[in-house]
């Protein structure tokens, strides 16, 4: 008793409280990916739960939306495809952020990235080579790569060189493109004798092929194997450490002999790159034409693959699919009220949940066996 | 002269604070007198720092009690020290650099009113620096401001809102010998008016020339507790490092060996960023030499530093590497040719504290064979080569996967330390490797730079102690704005005539 | 002829560029005390939606605007508690709440799309004034919102500078650990500004969807926020230079427009890509002048601050 007495007062109040709960809370140093995956999975069920109430705000029935966008989606064989044609360029644009930022960058110019991919990729397709499928789409391949590439590697400069921040530059070259885009669709790329602001259907053998019956295209598979191979190529390879390194303290590249300006180029080069060839895939793949809106708010979504995944080449994969799913679904439902911009708020809530939730899943609760002395 | 037992300022009873597992402060029982000035004395870490937090808010103690006039105290936060008359000048100024001395000073004030516009304050604090003879030009921007006129803003700052106990922390570390004797005639001065100063140190002297009283801390304790005319340098010596101590002995052996470094006239580019420029550096090391730079930091050391490590391009000069002429070559060549640097912001400079502890152990070694091979990295070999140092250098770490944020400040130290070693590199440029560790990890740093001697390895030894550049080094030279003296050998020359140098009084 | 296209010029690039300037002197205040608030773009379009679409049903502008301002103040509260409290990362929760506010501001906006709004805000000349040459009719005869804004620029400046919270929430944002150890309480001071900040984001929405366009467009900041964000920077965080900054952008856009109505003959897109190609001009042009020295903006800028980290 009167040990108790002593023992408390000792003791600062909040233990006092704590050591009656039936479990403690201790935190790690690092959280366990098992409790990341968790509270990313309490977030987006979170997320539904608030995006349930904006729907019932604006006179919709959020469970017919959910079950049917789910079941339409994700239990036919045509939506299954369908997700899978919108992830592609989806998760190129996403490994595009996810290498920029290893590399300590904010690419939020992928759209514009994206579109300039398109339309490089077009222009090969609009000169009807004579000469084998295989070859047009690997010269619509390199072009698009090359036009993704110049947009970032424009916004990399000044980031270099004069440490202008790359967000502005990078994001506010989405709207130029979009202009430029839709100059060119209503103007040089305009397809003859059309009205309407879009290029000619290409010929049939710039088209990427579809996998057996699938209603998939090639390109699905050639992104996983790209984004892949670029993941892996920045944790394992000595360009890759260098920009890591970059990225993680520009101080210490300098103090190593790494040179921050090539690698903040170089890395820009393959963001841009690579949602360039996403910007590929989408009009050799799927439009078979040149046109404005291919893929609205394109940045944002794959800003939110990107940082769901919490920038893991896995989770880029796995997230896009998800995503693309979803955008999908919203365009199948728009019929019953689930207008697509329904994603964007669903992103959003996930990001800020996960991020509100970053500062929990370093703990970890443990239980107390007992009344053990 | 020493009012003995005078009324009691502070008192504070039993207090602990812990980090983690660390006791930073472990049941301190402490008084303080008033119109005294009371020293604390301890090494770095020794936790003198940690209680003036918990005096003045900053920290939570975990348990304790704290008086102020005799009258229990409350201090939860900064402005609840602030109510009870107690106020800190730290280490590192708690200035907002781009506002002015004026806005500094009333800044968190609640004297002023509203609108800034105030003649009241201003009259106020002329008032202030004129009875305490702390002159200064109150529109001026403190980022402008030199080191002591800095310190001297803070002073004034903390007597404007009031402070009656006014502590400060390590307050000589920046000055030179000559401004750290105007502070000590002031500081006496004030007490001498009834107020009450706490003055944290580790320099013995300066306890000796300046306190009332002494309190020694040791490893988050007090091991003792004096009257200063009491007691002797020596005496203070014994209490503060007891037991901590195990002898290093330097090799005297000097032969002269062969130069592997020669700075030539360097001069280094004019730039805005706020560094020294160097002008006119002459320097050369041989084999098995270590030279030591001594000076008040912030006088170019660090730019020295990074100009022979191949950071930092130069205007004019030669820098000549073992036979090759080094000059302007990028990092990685000074790095090819035997370079190693351990910098003075460790972390910051030395480390990518996101990466693993293997990524920052090859940080060096990453294009090197066995590690990477056509691009591509080697993990494994990573991975052992990296065992390698951690083993050798006595680093703490499990998960080598796991960020290098992980480890203490201590064994990243270390980890710094070995793996520039580890390189066997020909020159080794040591920017204060042993600022901000303790007396042990202080003596590991000296024997580690004493094998590397051995070696063969020349050594440019970067240190604001001139005690201890005294004690390592067989050279030195000392630094002022950039400029570097003559080098001479410590027993061709005195502490007194190096203090003049590091104050600019001799050239 | 020249006179009145000048003029109509001028003036129009002063109503195109108060949503800017607005947004503007928001993201100024956020930043100055420390917290960068990259999710303008979504916050503005959360203010024009709600201004419009209350607008609609309470057939009160006024309430219109009220609205916009609250609820913009709930989004930066949002953003305050992720960034503030949870410390969560400035980018990434701003571009979230980008990703949001263009989300949400479709969602409740799209039944409304076509509607006229009953209740604007039109332009109002100031008596005598507006009869003043050139000043008159370009600054005085523009609608009751860009009055505001143009007050406001001089209000932010003298508050930042002349008193004594804004000396606080300068302090916060360049030394939090100053501000704290002088018991000013940064916490608290940075949810202030950062949700007044976001309140003056959501009211230049609302200019844009009530005063400017006076019909609601998807997407109609159309990067606005972008362009307020580039121009904070280029104004160095000075409201003075950011009200340049914003007329600069409103003029570029402007003549644009007027461009076409006299019959230019050049490909409008090229046109209106201009006011996206000027902030990064400018932007690198002013870094290419204060290149080597230290960047001008708050010292803690985008940092949480958490008290017991040594």
């Amino acid at each position: 008793m009167l040990n108790e007495v002593i023992e408390n007062s000792k003791a600062p109040q909040k233990n006092s409280f704590s050591q009656r709960l039936p479990f403690s809370i201790e935190k790690r140093q690092f959280p366990t990916t098992g409790a990341v995956i968790m509270w990313s999975i309490i977030g987006v069920v979170l997320a539904l739960i608030i995006g349930a109430i904006f729907l019932l705000a604006t006179g919709r029935d959020p469970i017919e939306i959910y079950t049917l966008t789910f079941s339409k989606v994700f239990t036919t064989p045509y939506g299954l495809a369908s997700a899978a044609n919108k992830a592609t360029p989806l998760m190129l644009g996403a490994a595009g952020v996810m290498v920029a930022a290893k590399a300590g960058l904010w690419n939020v110019g992928v759209e514009g990235q994206f579109l300039v991919g398109a339309v490089a990729a077009s222009g090969v397709a609009l000169l009807n080579l004579n000469v084998p499928s295989f070859v047009i789409i690997l010269l619509m391949l390199v072009a698009g790569f090359l036009g993704g590439a110049l947009v970032a590697f424009i916004c990399a400069l000044p980031k270099a060189y004069l440490k202008v921040n790359e967000i502005i530059t990078t994001l506010l070259f989405n709207y130029i493109v979009v202009l430029f885009v839709a100059y060119l669709v209503h103007g040089p790329m305009k397809g003859a004798g059309n009205n309407v602001p879009q290029s000619a259907v290409f010929a049939e053998n710039s088209w990427l092929p579809q996998i057996g019956s699938t209603g998939i295209h090639l390109g699905f598979i050639i992104a996983i194997i790209m984004v892949i191979l670029f993941g892996w190529l920045m944790r394992k390879s000595t360009f890759g450490f260098e920009m890591r390194v970059v990225g993680n303290n520009p101080k210490a590249a300098k103090y190593t002999g790494i040179s921050i300006i090539r690698n903040i180029l170089l890395v820009m080069i393959i963001s841009g790159g690579l949602a360039g060839i996403g910007g590929m895939m989408e009009v050799s793949g799927v439009v078979h034409r040149m046109q404005s809106g291919i893929f609205t708010n394109f940045t944002l979504t794959a800003f939110a693959v990107a940082w769901l995944a919490r920038l893991n080449t896995a989770g880029v994969l796995v997230v896009s699919y998800l995503l693309a799913g979803l955008l999908v679904g919203a365009y199948v439902m728009q019929i019953v009220g689930m207008p697509s911009a329904m994603v964007n708020v669903l992103e959003g809530l996930i990001i800020m949940l996960i991020v509100a939730f970053d500062i929990v899943t370093v703990y970890r609760i443990k239980w107390k066996r007992g009344n053990s002395k | 002269m020493v009012k003995q037992n005078g009324e009691i300022a502070v008192e504070m009873k039993h207090i602990t604070k812990k980090f983690g597992n660390l006791a930073a402060n472990n049941d301190i029982n402490l008084k303080i007198y008033k119109g005294q000035v009371h020293c604390l004395l301890g090494e770095n870490g020794a936790g003198k720092s940690t209680l003036m937090n918990v005096l003045t808010g900053l920290y939570k103690a975990d348990c304790g009690e704290i008086e102020i006039n005799g009258q229990p105290a409350n201090i939860h936060s900064p402005k609840d020290a602030i109510g009870y008359g107690i106020g800190m000048v730290h280490q590192h100024f708690r200035l907002v650099k781009p506002l002015t001395v004026l806005e500094n000073i009333i800044l968190g004030s609640p004297k002023v009113g509203f609108w800034l516009n105030n003649k009241a304050a201003r009259e106020e604090i002329m008032e202030l620096t004129d009875r305490y003879d702390l002159h200064i030009d109150l529109d001026a921007k403190v980022e402008s401001l030199s080191v002591g006129e800095q310190q001297r803003t803070e002073i004034i700052k903390q007597m404007y809102r009031g402070a009656n106990i006014m502590i400060l922390d390590e307050p000589t570390a920046v000055l030179t010998p000559e401004e750290a004797e105007k502070l000590f005639v002031f500081l006496r001065q004030t007490a001498s008016a009834g107020k009450t100063i706490i003055f944290i140190s580790h320099k013995l002297r300066e306890i000796m020339s300046v306190g009332d009283k002494v309190t020694i801390m040791r490893k988050g304790q007090i091991v003792g507790a004096k009257d200063v005319k009491d007691t002797s340098v020596e005496d203070l010596a014994g209490l503060m490092i007891e037991g901590t101590i195990s002898e290093v002995k330097k090799q005297s052996v000097e032969k002269d060996g062969a130069e592997v470094l020669r700075l030539t006239d360097i001069y280094t580019l004019h730039d805005d960023s706020g560094n020294v420029n160097l002008e006119n550096i002459n320097l050369c090391l041989n084999e098995g030499e270590i030279c030591g730079i001594a000076g008040v930091s912030g006088n170019g050391q660090r730019e020295l530093a990074e100009v022979v490590s191949g950071l930092r391009f130069c205007d004019k000069g030669e820098i000549i590497v073992g036979q090759k002429v080094m000059t302007n070559q990028c990092t990685r060549k000074f790095i090819q040719a035997g370079v190693s640097h351990i910098p003075e912001d460790r972390l910051g400079t030395g480390l990518a504290a996101g990466l693993s502890i293997i990524e920052n152990g090859i940080l060096k070694e990453y294009k090197s064979k066995p590690i990477s091979v056509h691009g591509l990295i080697n993990y494994k070999v990573a991975k052992k080569y990296t065992e390698e140092i951690i083993e050798q250098y006595k680093v703490k770490a499990e998960n080598l996967n796991r960020p290098i944020s992980a480890l203490s400040g201590g064994n990243l130290q270390r980890m710094i330390i070995g793996r520039e070693i580890n390189g066997d590199p020909k020159i080794l440029v040591a920017a204060q490797p042993t600022r901000g560790i303790d007396i042990a990890g202080v003596k590991m740093v000296h024997s580690m730079i004493f094998d590397q001697k051995a070696k063969g390895v020349a050594v440019l030894f970067i240190s604001e102690d001139l005690d201890e550049i005294m004690e390592v080094c067989d050279t030195l030279a000392v630094m002022y704005q950039g400029h570097l003296s003559q080098k001479v050998r410590p027993s061709e020359t005195t502490i007194e005539e190096i203090g003049l140098r590091m104050g600019g009084a001799l050239c | 002829m020249t006179y009145t296209l000048f003029i109509a010029i001028l003036a129009g690039g002063i109503a195109a560029g108060s949503s800017i300037l607005l947004a503007s002197l928001g993201e100024i205040l956020s930043e100055k005390v420390g917290v960068l608030n990259l999710g303008l773009e979504g916050i503005m379009l959360i203010g024009a939606v709600s201004g419009f679409v209350f607008t609609i049903i309470t057939n009160n502008s006024w309430i219109g605007i009220l609205m916009a301002i609250v609820l913009s103040a709930v989004a930066g509260l949002i953003f305050a508690v992720l960034t503030i409290s949870l410390h969560g990362n400035q980018i990434v929760c701003g571009l979230a709440m980008v990703i949001f506010g263009t989300g949400v501001s479709t969602l409740i906006g799209n039944p409304y799309v076509g509607t006229p709004v009953p209740q604007s805000f039109d332009a109002v000349a100031i008596p005598l004034l507006s009869k003043i040459p050139v000043l008159g009719p370009v600054i005085f005869n523009q609608d009751v919102l860009t009055y505001i804004a143009l007050i406001l620029v001089f209000v932010v400046w003298y508050f930042l500078f002349r008193t004594k919270p804004g000396l606080h929430l300068r302090s916060v944002g360049e030394s939090p650990g100053t501000a704290d150890a002088l018991g000013i309480n940064v916490t608290l001071t940075r949810y202030i500004y950062v949700i007044i900040g976001s309140a003056l984001v959501g009211l230049g929405g609302a200019q844009l969807s009530l005063a400017f366009t006076k019909v609601w467009i998807e997407n109609m900041a159309a990067g606005r926020g972008w362009v307020a964000v580039a121009i904070v920077v280029f104004a160095g965080w000075n409201p003075q230079k950011a009200l340049l900054g914003a007329v600069l952008f409103g003029i570029v856009q402007a003549l644009g427009f007027r461009l076409q109505v006299i019959g230019i003959s050049f490909p409008p897109d090229f046109i209106n890509m201009l006011p996206y190609f000027l902030p990064i001009v400018v932007l690198c042009i002013e870094a290419a002048k204060t290149h080597r020295k230290k960047a001008a903006g708050p010292e803690a800028l985008g940092v949480p601050y958490i008290r017991e980290s040594r």
